[in-house]
C-alpha cells in the first residue's frame, strides 16, 4: 500500500469513528427530549369537546392563534388557573381561541368540577380520553399550556400554574 | 415412578461424590510409585463416577420433565460435573495423573457447596420455560468447566514454581487462595453439621425491604440479625410466638441481607481458626505443605494446559455465556442485551479472558503471569456464579 | 527522513524498513518493537509492524497510539472495570418507576447511594464516557489489527521456501539427520497429514492451517460490526422501546406505530401449577407459596383502516388473534410484543347496597363503574341513589363542597350519595372503612358490599433494527474465534543441502505439533524431534 492510501485511510478511520461516536452521543443526549418545543410545528388533531361538538386545530388556527390548556381536574393549580383564563376569554376572544385539553378524565369528573365553579366556563373543553393528543404533545406536568399562532407553530410553551400576566402574554403571542 | 427416578438420581450423585474421594487415594499414590497401576485405578474409577454424574443429569432430567439446570443446587452440580468432564479431555490429550489430583478436589468442592441449596425438584416459572435453558446452561457449564482447567493448571504452576517459604507477596497470595479453600471447607462442613446433624435453628421474624414480614431461620448463633427482628419460634404450620435465641445485639438495616452476612462471618472466623489449626498441626504454610505434590509438575506441559484450556474454553464461553445467552434474553425479556448483574459480569468474565489472550499472545504474558491470570478467571467465575445471586438479586435470581 | 531497507548482519539478506527478525534467516534484527521480552518473535513472521516505521502527523500519532496491544488491553479492563462499578447499586431501569431517583438512591443506600447517583453511575451504561470508551475500543481494534494484519497477509503471501542454516537452529523444534535421502519419506508422511508442500531445490516449506493466522482479524471484524450496532441503537427510528399497559377488555393504540395499529387485551390469564402436575414436584408445590406457571394475554391485533388525525376515533379492522405468553411474543411486521408483567392494583367498579334505619336492605344492590360512573342508580320503584360527588382518589373536601381527587387513578375513591325516596333527599359522604352522614337524622345509608379490580396486562412493544447487525457481527466473531483457536497454524522448513535439516514453527499448541512431527519421523526413520524449551527446562531442573 502507497503511503498516500495509508494516510487516507489513517485518517478517514479516526475521523470517521469520531464523528459516529459524535452523533451517537448527540442522539443519546438529545433523546427523551421529544417534547413540543417554541419553533415547532404544531400537531393537528381533532377531539369531541364536552359539548358534543367537534373541534380540529387546523380549523381554529386557520382563522386565530390557539391557546392549548392541558389539565384535570385533579391537579390544583390546573383549577385555580381556570376561573383567571375564563375571565380573558370573557372579555372577548376575537383573536383567539382556549381549548382546554382534559388529559383521560371521564365526563362525570369534569361537569362535577364545573359545576363547582362560581363562572360558567365559556371556553371549550376538549375530551382527550384516550390521551393520544397529550400523547403527541408528549405532556410531562400538568397544567402545560401552548400556543400557537395563526401558521400552526407553537410560540410558546409554560409547564406550571399561569397568572394574570403569564394569560396576557400567552393570549398576545398567539395573536403575533 | 418420577419420584423414585429423583431418589435413584440423587443417588447415584451421591455415591459419584463418594467414589471420587476414594479415587484421590489412588491418584496421591500414582504420583509417587512408580507404577501404572494406581493410575489405572484412579482413571477407571473416575471414568465410573462421572458415567454415574450423567446418569444423575440423565434421569433427573427425564423424571422432572425439563433439564435439571433451572436453579442453584442443578446448575452448580452440573458445573462440577462439566469440570470432571474438562478433566477427563484434558487427561485424554495431556496425561497427567497429577493434574487430577487438583482437578477432583475443586469437583468435589462444587458438588457439597452445591448440596447446600434446595435439592427439591422444582416446576419451571414461565420465564425459564424454554429449550434455550438448556441449551445456555449447558454450553455455560461446559465453559466453565474448561476454563476451569487452566486455573488448575495455574495453581498446579504456582505450587511449583513459587518457593514456598518466600516472603513475597506471590506467595502470601497464593497461601491466602489456599486460605480460601480451607474457610469455603469449613462454611460447607459447620452448615452440614449445624443444619442436619445438630439441627440448630433460631428464627426471627423482620421486615424486609419491602415491608414485608420474613422469617429468618437462622442455623448458626446470630451474630448480625435484621433491624427490628424478633426471636420466635415455630409452633406448628405458620404460627410463631416468641421466644429466647442468643443475639449479638449487632442490627443491620434491611437492604444487607444479615442470614447471609451471619453465615459469612461465621465460616470466615471458623474457617480462620481451622487455617490456624492446620498451620499449627503442619508447622509450616499450607503451600509448603502441597509443594511436594507438585514437585513433579513438568512447568512447560501445566503452562501449555493453562493456555489450551482458555483458547478453547473461551469460545465455548463466548457461544454460550453471551451469544445464546443473548438469543435467550431477547425472547424471554424482550431485550438481547440489559446489563443485568449476572449478565454484567458474564461479560466481565469474557472481558477478562480477552485480556488473558491479548497479554498472553502479544505481551509475552507466559508461565507464572498467565498461571495468575488464569486463577483470577476462576475467582471471577465464583464470583458470578455465587456471589452475585447472594448480593444482588437481578433477573438471574433463581440461579 | 526516508527509512532505510535492512540488511541482516548475519546472512546479507535485505529486509523491508521496521523488519523485527531477517526474514531469510530469522536473527533479531530491530528489538525496539514491544520492549518486553517475546518468547514467539514468529508472531507477525518478521515482518514489519506497520506504524512502527514512521510517524509525523497528529492523525499518525493518535494511530500508532490506539495500534498499542497495551493501549488496547488498557481499553478493555476500563471497560471491564466501568461494567462492574454499574453493578454495585442496582442502574436507574432497575429501581421502580416514577420515584425521585436522587431519593431512592439516598434512601435505599445511604450517603454512598447518594454518590453512585450524582457521578452518573446509575446509568453508566448509556453514559457519554462509557459510550467514548467504547468508541476507543473500535479504534484499537481497526488500528491493530491493519497495521498488523495487512504485513501479516503480505509475508505469508510472499514466504520464502529457502532459508538460512541460522533460521532452523533458532526455532524451537528441530530435527536431523545425516541421510538426505531420508527427505522423500519425510515430505510424504507430512503431506499425508494434509500439509500443502513446496519444493525449491531440495528446500521444503510444508504448511497447513494458515487460515487460522487470519482468525484474529475476522473476530476483530464481527467485534467491529457489532459495536457499530450498537452505536445505531441511539440513532433516531432504530430502536423502540415501550411499555403498553391495557386493562382487560380495553383496546389501545400501539406506540409509535402512528395510530396505525391497536391491540385489544381480551383476557389475561395467570396459571399456577396444581397439586396434580405431577408427583415429582409434590414436596415443592407443598410448601405453601404456589408456583406460576403460566402469564399469557389473549389478544385481538386490530389496524385502523383510517389512519386519521390524532384523536379522532379509529376505525378499526381485526387482523389476527392471538396469545402473548413469556417466551412466546407476538410478532407483526418489524416489532414483537413481550408479556412483561401484569397489574391489578386498580379498583374497576365498587357494589353498594342501601340499608333502612333498621338494618333492612332495600331493593337492589348498585354498582358503580369507578371509570365512567353514572349518576342515578334505581333501588326500588320510589327510592333512586343519586351519585352527587365521586373522586377517584380521596383528598379532601373543596370549600365549595366537591370532592378533590389526588390522582385520577380510583385507588381510593369517595362518594356522597343522594338517598332520594321522592319526599326527602339525605346525603352522605362514602368512604372505604368509613361512612358520614351529611344531612342529619339519615333513615337510609348506603353500604359498602364489594368492589372488583381491573386486572391489566403489560406488554413490552419492541422494534430493534439494529439485531440483524449485530447478530451478523456477533457470528463472525465467534467464527474468527473458533478459525484462530481451533486451527493451528503448523509450517515445516527443509534443508538437504547437507545432511537433511527440519525445522517446525506452529502458532499454537507445539504439545500438539510434537506428536505428529514425532509420529511421521518415527516412521521415516528419524529421532523425535527435539524442542528448545524441554532442554531449558532439563537444565534448570537440574540446577
Amino acid at each position: 500500500m502507497k503511503k498516500s492510501t495509508r494516510n487516507v485511510l489513517r485518517v478517514s478511520i479516526i475521523v470517521l469513528i469520531t464523528l459516529l461516536i459524535g452523533i451517537t452521543l448527540w442522539f443519546n443526549l438529545t433523546s427523551g427530549t421529544k417534547t413540543v418545543n417554541v419553533g415547532d410545528q404544531a400537531t393537528d388533531f381533532k377531539l369531541s369537546t364536552l359539548e358534543g361538538e367537534t373541534i380540529q386545530l387546523s380549523e381554529l388556527t386557520a382563522e386565530k392563534g390557539v391557546i392549548l390548556n392541558f389539565w384535570g381536574t385533579w391537579c390544583k393549580p390546573c383549577r385555580e388557573e381556570m376561573p383567571d383564563m375564563n375571565d380573558f376569554y370573557i372579555d372577548g376572544h376575537e383573536d383567539y381561541e382556549i381549548v382546554a385539553v382534559n388529559v383521560g378524565e371521564n365526563q362525570q369528573q369534569i361537569r362535577q368540577f364545573i359545576s363547582g365553579l362560581e363562572a360558567e366556563l365559556q371556553f371549550p373543553i376538549a375530551l382527550d380520553s384516550e390521551k393520544s393528543v397529550t400523547d403527541a404533545y408528549n405532556i410531562g406536568p400538568l397544567p402545560t399550556t401552548i400556543a400557537v399562532n395563526k401558521d400552526g407553530v407553537v410560540v410558546k410553551k409554560q409547564e406550571y400554574q399561569l397568572n394574570h400576566e403569564d394569560i396576557a402574554s400567552f393570549i398576545e403571542a398567539s395573536i403575533e | 415412578m418420577a419420584s423414585q427416578l429423583v431418589t435413584l438420581s440423587s443417588t447415584l450423585l451421591y455415591a459419584a461424590f463418594l467414589l471420587y474421594l476414594v479415587a484421590l487415594l489412588p491418584l496421591g499414590a500414582s504420583i509417587k510409585s512408580k507404577s501404572k497401576k494406581p493410575e489405572k485405578i484412579a482413571h477407571i474409577m473416575i471414568v465410573i463416577g462421572f458415567i454415574m454424574q450423567l446418569s444423575y443429569f440423565i434421569l433427573r432430567w427425564v423424571a422432572q420433565g425439563h433439564a435439571p439446570v433451572s436453579n442453584m443446587y442443578e446448575f452448580i452440580t452440573m458445573f462440577a460435573i462439566m469440570l470432571i468432564a474438562g478433566y477427563l479431555i484434558t487427561y485424554y490429550y495431556f496425561r497427567s495423573t497429577l493434574f487430577g489430583l487438583f482437578a477432583l478436589p475443586v469437583s468435589l468442592l462444587l458438588v457439597a457447596y452445591g448440596s447446600m441449596f434446595s435439592r427439591e425438584v422444582e416446576p419451571l416459572i414461565p420465564a425459564l420455560q424454554s429449550n434455550w435453558l438448556a441449551i445456555h446452561v449447558i454450553t455455560v457449564t461446559l465453559a466453565y468447566g474448561i476454563l476451569s482447567m487452566s486455573a488448575v493448571a495455574g495453581l498446579i504452576y504456582l505450587l511449583k514454581a513459587v518457593p514456598a517459604t518466600e516472603k513475597s507477596w506471590r506467595a502470601r497470595f497464593l497461601e491466602a487462595v489456599m486460605a480460601g479453600v480451607v474457610i469455603v471447607i469449613t462454611f460447607i462442613a459447620t452448615t452440614l453439621i449445624m443444619q442436619n446433624v445438630i439441627g440448630y435453628q433460631d428464627d426471627f421474624i423482620y421486615q424486609d425491604k419491602q415491608g414485608q414480614t420474613q422469617v429468618a431461620e437462622y442455623h448458626l448463633p446470630s451474630l448480625v440479625n435484621f433491624e427490628g427482628a424478633v426471636a420466635v419460634k415455630n409452633v406448628g404450620d405458620n404460627n410463631y410466638e416468641e421466644a429466647e435465641h442468643f443475639h449479638s445485639g449487632l442490627n443491620l438495616p434491611p437492604i444487607i441481607d444479615s442470614q447471609k452476612l451471619n453465615t459469612v462471618i461465621w465460616s470466615v472466623i471458623l474457617g480462620t481458626i481451622v487455617y490456624g489449626i492446620v498451620r499449627l498441626i503442619l508447622r509450616k504454610r499450607i503451600i509448603a505443605a502441597l509443594k511436594p505434590w507438585s514437585s513433579k509438575a513438568d512447568l512447560n506441559l501445566m503452562d501449555e494446559i493453562g493456555y489450551r484450556s482458555v483458547i478453547i474454553g473461551f469460545p465455548v464461553f463466548a457461544l454460550g455465556g453471551i451469544f445464546f445467552a443473548a438469543i435467550w434474553a431477547q425472547i424471554a425479556w424482550s431485550r438481547f442485551w440489559g446489563w443485568d448483574p449476572k449478565e454484567t459480569w458474564a461479560f466481565i468474565t469474557f472481558m477478562f479472558y480477552t485480556i488473558f489472550l491479548h497479554l498472553r499472545l502479544n505481551r509475552g504474558y507466559e508461565g507464572e503471569k498467565s498461571a495468575w491470570l488464569a486463577i483470577i478467571g476462576f475467582l471471577l467465575i465464583l464470583f458470578n456464579l455465587i456471589a452475585i445471586n447472594l448480593l444482588v438479586a437481578g433477573l438471574h435470581s433463581y440461579a | 527522513m526516508k527509512l532505510k531497507d535492512i540488511r541482516c548482519e548475519s546472512c546479507g539478506h535485505v529486509n523491508p524498513p521496521g523488519t523485527q527478525l531477517c526474514q531469510s534467516c530469522g536473527k533479531m534484527i530491530d528489538n525496539d518493537y514491544d520492549k518486553d521480552k517475546i518468547k514467539d518473535l514468529m508472531r507477525y513472521d518478521g515482518s514489519a509492524v506497520r506504524s512502527k516505521t514512521r510517524s509525523k502527523s497528529i492523525f499518525d500519532k493518535i494511530w500508532i497510539f490506539f495500534t498499542s496491544i497495551k493501549v488496547g488491553v488498557s481499553i478493555i479492563l476500563a471497560i471491564a472495570v466501568a461494567a462492574a462499578i454499574g453493578t454495585i447499586f442496582p442502574q436507574e431501569y432497575f429501581i421502580p418507576m416514577g420515584v425521585d431517583p436522587a431519593e431512592h438512591y439516598q434512601e435505599n443506600y445511604g450517603s454512598l447511594g447518594y454518590l453512585y447517583y450524582s457521578l452518573g453511575f446509575h446509568n453508566l451504561y448509556s453514559s457519554w464516557w462509557f459510550l467514548i470508551l467504547n468508541g476507543m475500543l473500535a479504534l484499537s481494534i481497526i488500528a491493530a489489527s491493519i497495521d498488523r494484519g495487512i504485513p501479516l497477509f503480505k509475508s505469508l503471501r510472499n514466504q520464502r521456501v529457502k532459508k538460512h542454516s541460522t533460521f532452523f537452529r533458532r526455532q524451537r523444534l528441530s530435527a536431523m539427520d545425516e541421510d538426505a535421502g531420508k527427505v522423500d519419506k519425510l515430505v510424504d508422511g507430512l503431506a499425508k497429514k494434509r500439509y500443502k508442500v513446496r519444493e525449491e531445490d531440495g528446500n521444503y516449506l510444508l504448511e497447513k492451517g494458515r487460515l487460522s493466522r487470519y482468525g484474529p482479524y475476522i473476530n476483530h471484524t464481527g467485534l467491529i460490526l457489532l459495536l457499530l450496532g450498537s452505536m445505531l441503537r441511539f440513532f433516531p427510528g432504530m430502536y423502540v422501546d415501550e411499555t403498553l399497559y391495557i386493562n382487560e377488555g380495553e383496546t389501545e393504540e400501539i406506540p409509535t406505530t402512528e395510530g396505525q395499529y391497536y391491540i385489544k387485551n381480551e383476557k389475561f390469564t395467570i396459571d399456577t401449577y396444581e397439586k396434580g402436575d405431577g408427583e415429582v414436584f409434590q414436596k415443592a408445590l407443598a410448601e405453601g407459596s404456589s408456583v406460576i406457571s403460566n402469564f399469557q394475554t389473549d389478544i385481538t391485533f386490530y389496524e385502523n383502516k383510517s389512519a386519521d388525525i390524532v384523536g379522532s376515533a379509529p376505525d378499526l379492522e381485526a387482523i389476527d388473534e392471538s396469545s402473548i405468553q413469556v417466551n412466546h411474543p407476538y410478532r407483526f411486521g418489524s416489532y414483537e410484543v413481550y408479556q412483561s408483567s401484569y397489574d391489578n392494583s386498580q379498583m374497576k367498579s365498587m357494589t353498594f347496597r342501601l340499608e333502612d334505619s333498621s338494618g333492612n336492605t332495600v331493593g337492589d344492590n348498585f354498582t358503580v363503574n369507578l371509570e365512567n360512573p353514572e349518576s342515578t342508580f334505581p333501588i326500588t320503584e320510589d327510592i333512586n341513589v343519586n351519585m352527587r360527588a365521586y373522586s377517584p382518589d380521596f383528598l379532601e373536601v373543596a370549600e365549595n363542597g366537591t370532592l378533590i381527587s389526588e390522582t385520577p387513578v380510583p385507588r381510593n375513591p369517595a362518594f356522597v350519595f343522594e338517598v332520594a325516596d321522592g319526599n326527602d333527599s339525605e346525603l352522605s359522604l362514602l368512604q372505604i372503612m368509613n361512612s358520614t352522614d351529611i344531612t342529619e337524622d339519615n333513615e337510609y345509608s348506603v353500604r359498602f358490599v364489594g368492589a372488583e379490580e381491573h386486572i391489566a396486562t403489560v406488554l413490552t412493544v419492541k422494534k430493534d433494527h439494529t439485531i440483524p447487525l449485530i447478530a451478523t457481527g456477533f457470528v463472525i466473531f465467534l467464527i474468527g474465534l473458533a478459525i484462530g483457536s481451533y486451527i493451528n497454524h503448523r509450517r515445516i522448513w527443509i534443508r538437504t543441502d547437507d545432511g537433511l535439516l527440519m525445522a517446525a514453527h506452529t502458532n499454537k499448541n507445539y504439545f500438539g505439533m510434537k506428536k505428529e512431527l514425532n509420529e511421521v519421523l518415527a516412521s521415516s526413520g528419524m529421532e523425535p524431534v527435539s524442542d528448545k524449551l524441554d532442554v531449558a527446562q532439563t537444565d534448570k531442573d537440574e540446577e
